[in-house]
């Protein structure tokens, strides 16, 4: 004889392990049971499991959480895809029902999970509703009447303060496509993570709530009332549970319309859904957006620093030149100067020769003046005048019946 | 790489525009600069080089010394003497035969060969009994 308590028995799986938990709904809310876990190899033991609790419960549902990556919020309900009903005219639609062979009633969208959450909360005022679940961010924009834009965002990989730093990214990213900014920003953490919370409380701003739930209470509480669990269910119109060769092919043409996603370098992509594939090891390395930035910044970083380095190189080098130059450049200029003055004082002597003795001379490249005793007048005339066509040459009688010369000429 | 530059963060945008905006601003006209100055630098190296070789001065001018200088400019003078003044002057005292007079005239033409230095003054020639007594001041370079 089966129990006649209304129990919620939920599921879901996450990485290579099926969580399993069941709950008695009271008036006063649900009584968790622990919760079980299964890795996938026992498979069989999982669902023998959920038969188990489903015959020890004749009143049950069993609720599991679609952790898709396809689905997204529209307007249209869209008759050929799995579809359920968030509020009105906003549905979450995702290509196939994807759970495998394993029992199932009730199949929620974390979308819907997070508007059940957030619902009473929304105003004419424009909120972000952000939902961590299974290392992936559900987002969406949302006033009281209308889910504005959703996507999700793949976080595995990163650090706690990586998953803030796209929490962050995405506030930038819908600013992008739409010019606004939420006012208000809600968060729901559904990993047990205290370090997480705690690096998301400092990361981001305080205007930020953050709640922590666990996928199992908040699939036991949309499960606990049926107008709840009526609503907003997802409906398959097209494959029937347990079609996984359907679940590869809507995952494939997700893939393929996830080109036209607009939001950047926030989209998904196949690094997302294997992660441990070699391209998204090489993803988390050189092209998720955290390390990627992190990492292109320092390659941006290089140029910079080869720049300057050239830059700082160049500049001395120049500064030691110019030096270097100026010193030689005075050189050669004295030396000019050295040898005119020479070339000077040498015609000046030539000139004199043997017709005048010196008494004082001041030679500059600039002038000469010339002062002495002269024995033939005119020929030390025409000799200076030879050299300085200007030059003023001026005698004058001695009272020793010898005749002083004068001569000055600028050059 | 429009493309691609689009895609970037945008700290790394503004990394690779700051980079290319110093790249041209700056260490391109320091690296024509700089690459003039050794052009010019070679020029003078070979004007200064050419005059050396015609006076056979193998070695670089160096940097004044009253000491040296004095023994130098005996070489092409009877008598030599210098006095420090300031701002790294000096004057210079020569003493030449009159005969002689084109052996000053060669210490002139090689003295900034020699020396780091230039002549700041005009030559004073003065005349007594055969012996010209020769003044300047020079200044170092």
């Amino acid at each position: 004889m089966g129990n006649q308590q209304y129990v919620t028995i939920t599921h879901y799986k996450e990485r290579e392990f099926y969580f399993l938990n069941h709950a008695v709904q009271t008036h006063d809310g649900f009584i968790a049971k622990d919760m079980e876990q299964f890795h996938e190899s026992e498979k069989e033991k999982f669902i023998e499991r959920i038969r188990e609790l489903q015959s020890q419960y004749q009143e049950s549902q069993i609720i599991s959480l679609s952790l898709s990556l396809n689905q997204k919020v529209v307007d249209k309900i869209d008759n050929n895809k799995a579809s359920g009903k968030i509020f009105t005219n906003n549905y979450v639609v995702q290509d196939k029902i994807d759970i495998g062979n394993i029992p199932t009633t009730l199949y929620f969208s974390p979308f819907a999970l997070l508007y059940e959450e957030y619902k009473n909360k929304l105003d004419d005022k424009l909120t972000l509703l952000i939902g961590l679940f299974d290392r992936k961010l559900y987002i969406m924009f949302a006033t009281k009447d209308k889910i504005h834009e959703s996507w999700i965002i793949g976080t595995r990989g990163l650090t706690e303060k990586q998953v803030a730093d796209r929490v962050y990214k995405s506030m930038k990213a819908y600013y992008k496509i739409s010019y606004k900014f939420a006012e208000h920003i809600e968060m729901l953490v559904t990993d047990e993570s205290p370090k997480l919370l705690k690096v998301l409380r400092e990361e981001l701003s305080l205007n930020i709530l953050l709640k922590q739930n666990t996928i199992h209470s908040l699939l036991h509480h949309m499960g606990g009332e049926p107008k709840r669990t009526s609503s907003s269910f997802i409906k398959s119109s097209l494959s029937k549970i347990g079609d996984e060769s359907t679940i590869r092919n809507a995952e494939d043409t997700f893939l393929k319309g996830a080109s036209s996603n607009n939001l950047g370098d926030l989209k998904l992509n196949t690094n997302q859904i294997d992660g441990n594939s070699a391209p998204h090891q090489m993803k988390s390395i050189l092209g998720g957006v955290v390390v990627g930035s992190m990492f292109q910044n320092l390659l941006a970083l290089i140029p910079l620093l080869f720049v300057l380095g050239m830059g700082t190189f160049f500049s001395m080098k120049s500064s030691s030149i110019d030096q270097e130059s100026l010193v030689m450049q005075s050189q050669a200029s004295a030396q000019i100067d050295n040898a005119l003055l020479a070339m000077t004082t040498g015609d000046i002597f030539s000139a004199m020769g043997k017709n005048a003795e010196l008494k004082e001379a001041v030679i500059s490249n600039s002038k000469v003046e010339i002062k002495g005793v002269v024995w033939g007048i005119e020929p030390l005339r025409n000799s200076l005048n030879e050299i300085y066509s200007d030059g003023d040459f001026s005698i004058k009688p001695l009272e020793n019946f010898m005749t002083e010369f004068s001569f000055k000429s600028k050059i | 790489m429009l493309a691609g530059l689009k895609q970037l963060p945008l700290v790394s945008k503004i990394l690779f525009i700051l980079s290319l905006v110093i790249l041209l601003a700056w260490v391109i006209p320091t690296m024509v600069n700089y690459l003039k100055n050794v052009k010019a630098q070679e020029e003078q190296i070979s004007q200064l080089t050419k005059s050396s070789l015609k006076y056979a001065i193998t070695v670089d001018a160096k940097n004044f010394n009253e000491e040296s200088f004095t023994q130098d400019a005996l070489k092409y003078v009877s008598k030599a003497s210098v006095k420090s003044l300031d701002d790294k002057s000096y004057a210079i005292q020569l003493e030449v035969d009159k005969d002689k007079i084109n052996d000053f005239n060669t210490f002139l033409e090689t003295l900034s060969l020699r020396y780091l230095v230039k002549i700041i003054s005009p030559i004073t020639f003065k005349e007594q009994e055969k012996l010209i007594e020769i003044k300047m001041t020079i200044q170092e370079l």
